[in-house]
């Protein structure tokens, strides 16, 4: 039986990095709504505007019933590495490049390398009180202060490497850094400044795969056909702004989300895959340092509860993590 | 995330946070020319007096916009009598030039080490009873005019003025509420603002511009506009 680990899709992270928390800082930027750590926020990129970004994802998980007493537990850390722009006031663009590593202390390994890149596009809306429209080129403040949305869609091309093979000959879906075919994701985030220091922010969006023909497994000496179950995310956030310093061009916001995450079963040669998918909600307390045109946020991801297919059967997967450290940059230009 | 559409903003300058404010508050059968720190966003005494020969102009509109000018006693508070749909005060306080000493209020010339000198204009309007006349500017000089009948709004109502200079739109125009930089116009000239309370609202803008005059390096517009809402 393959292991489910995590796998994080570079399209699962890129909404919320395309989202995530831009510097903005002006006379007015200051005031302005605020973002968590990771969820996807309503913020779109402004017209003829460049943005790179950076995200460091470090899952340390929980070492299970195999673990040997001189490997280090699992852990996955992924990096992505993206840039955005702004085509118009409401609709950006991004890509993101991927490099994933995943350790695998049962098996005493580690496989490393880029991902499958993705693609995203966002288009901003917002409801004045009256009625819906675009996101228009400027807005004041009073105008951030009404509820914003994005919708999104992206794909992943199959640029990373599925058949990565392991020491043994064999081949594991869940520790390659590719997924053979594209994968696809929609969303929509929804945000609100509820009072000047305080923004609501809540994100839903779903990613599902296609099934991919895998190499011959060594080990079996038959290929295999994999679907990766879909996944569906249901966040909800705050962001309090603690300090700013409109001198030094420097704010500070304190952010909490919930993370609903539901990931269906994995398919292996059209059969449902044991001890993959579950339910899990996620906590996730952070804070974001904006600087000039420069965005810092780091928060620390933890399970609050779980409820896992064959749940003790499973080991190194989304909810069984001891922690996720989230880290994140940008800088608009 | 955040920014966003705010990047304009950030190659704006705020209002000049030591600047004072310039409003009308109404006087019996007239109002009266204040300047001090009204907003909140300015610490200091209430009242600033000005110097006579600061008020310029006096324009009092009727409901179609039509304008005559008003005689302005000298003194402080300037005291502007009339029954008018919109009253046009423009002021200046002339020549002002930043040394590393001091700052003082004449030209550059002949000042040796200059850092920074300007000529400050100012103008505020109130309106007080609204037409659709009004919802084009009185001046050529820059000026707010609320795009639509401001006395229909109430607390956290959003409304929308519109910057002009020249009679024309201007944009990246940075306003304040209450002293407090809320946005920039938009290429039309607009920007939406929320009431935030009753009472005399204060929404002001200024514009900085290059002068040539060889008397100041540049010239600095700020208005004002001023409507009263009943106090809640």
């Amino acid at each position: 039986m393959k292991k489910r680990l995590a796998l994080v899709c570079s399209l699962a992270a890129a909404p919320a990095l395309a989202h995530h928390g831009v510097a903005g800082v002006g006379a007015a930027a200051l005031e302005g709504p605020g973002a968590p750590v990771e969820s996807a926020t309503s913020a779109v990129l402004p017209e003829g505007s460049t943005l790179l970004a950076l995200k460091i994802d470090h899952a340390k998980f929980q070492r299970g019933r195999l673990a040997r007493p001189d490997v280090e537990g699992d852990f996955s850390r992924f990096t992505m590495l993206g840039v955005g722009h702004g085509f118009t006031p409401w609709f950006s663009a991004y890509a993101f490049l991927p490099y994933n590593v995943k350790a695998d202390e049962s098996g005493g390994f580690r496989t490393r390398g880029f991902a499958d890149v993705s693609v995203l596009g966002q288009i901003g809306f917002r409801h004045d009180g009256k009625g819906f429209s675009l996101v228009p080129k400027s807005e004041s403040l009073d105008e951030m202060e009404d509820w914003h949305f994005t919708v999104f869609g992206g794909a992943s091309l199959p640029t990373g490497r599925p058949n990565y093979r392991l020491p043994d000959g064999s081949i594991d879906p869940g520790m390659s850094t590719g997924f053979g075919k594209p994968s696809y994701t929609l969303g929509l985030t929804a945000t609100k400044m509820l009072t000047d220091k305080l923004t609501f922010n809540a994100e839903a969006s779903t990613l599902w795969f296609k099934t991919y023909r895998y190499a011959t497994d060594y080990t079996t000496g038959t290929d295999f056909t994999t679907r990766f179950g879909r996944e569906l995310r249901l966040n909800g956030g705050l962001a309090w702004r603690i300090h700013t310093n409109p001198e030094q061009k420097l704010r500070t916001d304190l952010s909490l989300e919930l993370q609903y995450l539901k990931l269906g079963r994995d398919v292996v040669d059209g059969v449902g895959e044991q001890a993959t998918g579950g339910r899990m909600l996620y906590a996730v307390p952070g804070v974001r340092l904006y600087w000039d045109k420069f965005s810092f946020a780091v928060g620390v991801k933890k399970a609050l509860w779980k409820n896992l297919n064959e749940q003790s059967q499973q080991q190194g997967a989304e909810g069984l993590e001891k922690y996720r450290l989230l880290i994140s940059a940008s800088m608009l230009f | 995330m955040k920014f966003i559409r705010l990047a304009l903003l950030l190659c704006l300058p705020a209002l000049p946070a030591a600047a004072h404010d310039l409003w009308l508050e109404k006087e019996g059968s007239g109002h009266v020319l204040l300047q001090g720190h009204r907003t909140g966003a300015h610490a200091g005494a209430e009242r600033v007096p000005y110097e006579a020969g600061f008020v310029q102009q006096a324009l009092c509109a009727d409901a179609q916009g039509k304008t005559r000018p008003l005689t302005v006693a000298a003194g402080y508070p300037a005291k502007i009598p009339g029954d008018c749909a919109a009253l046009f005060v423009a002021a200046s306080s002339g020549y002002w030039t930043k040394t590393a000493w001091e700052t003082k209020n004449a030209p550059k010339t002949g000042i040796a080490g200059v850092l920074k000198s300007w000529r400050s204009e100012d103008s505020v309007k109130r309106v007080s009873r609204w037409s659709a006349a009004l919802a084009q500017p009185l001046t050529p000089g820059l000026e707010i005019t609320p795009v639509d009948d401001p006395f229909r709004l109430g607390v956290d109502d959003k409304f929308t003025v519109r910057v002009t200079l020249a009679g024309k739109p201007r944009a990246n125009v940075p306003v304040a509420y209450d002293g407090a930089t809320r946005g920039a116009t938009s290429d039309d000239g607009t920007v939406v603002l929320k009431i935030r309370h009753g009472g005399l609202q204060m929404i002001a803008a200024s514009l900085e511009t290059p002068l040539d005059d060889g008397k100041a390096d540049t010239l600095i517009r700020a208005t004002t506009l001023n409507f009263e809402l009943p106090a809640k």
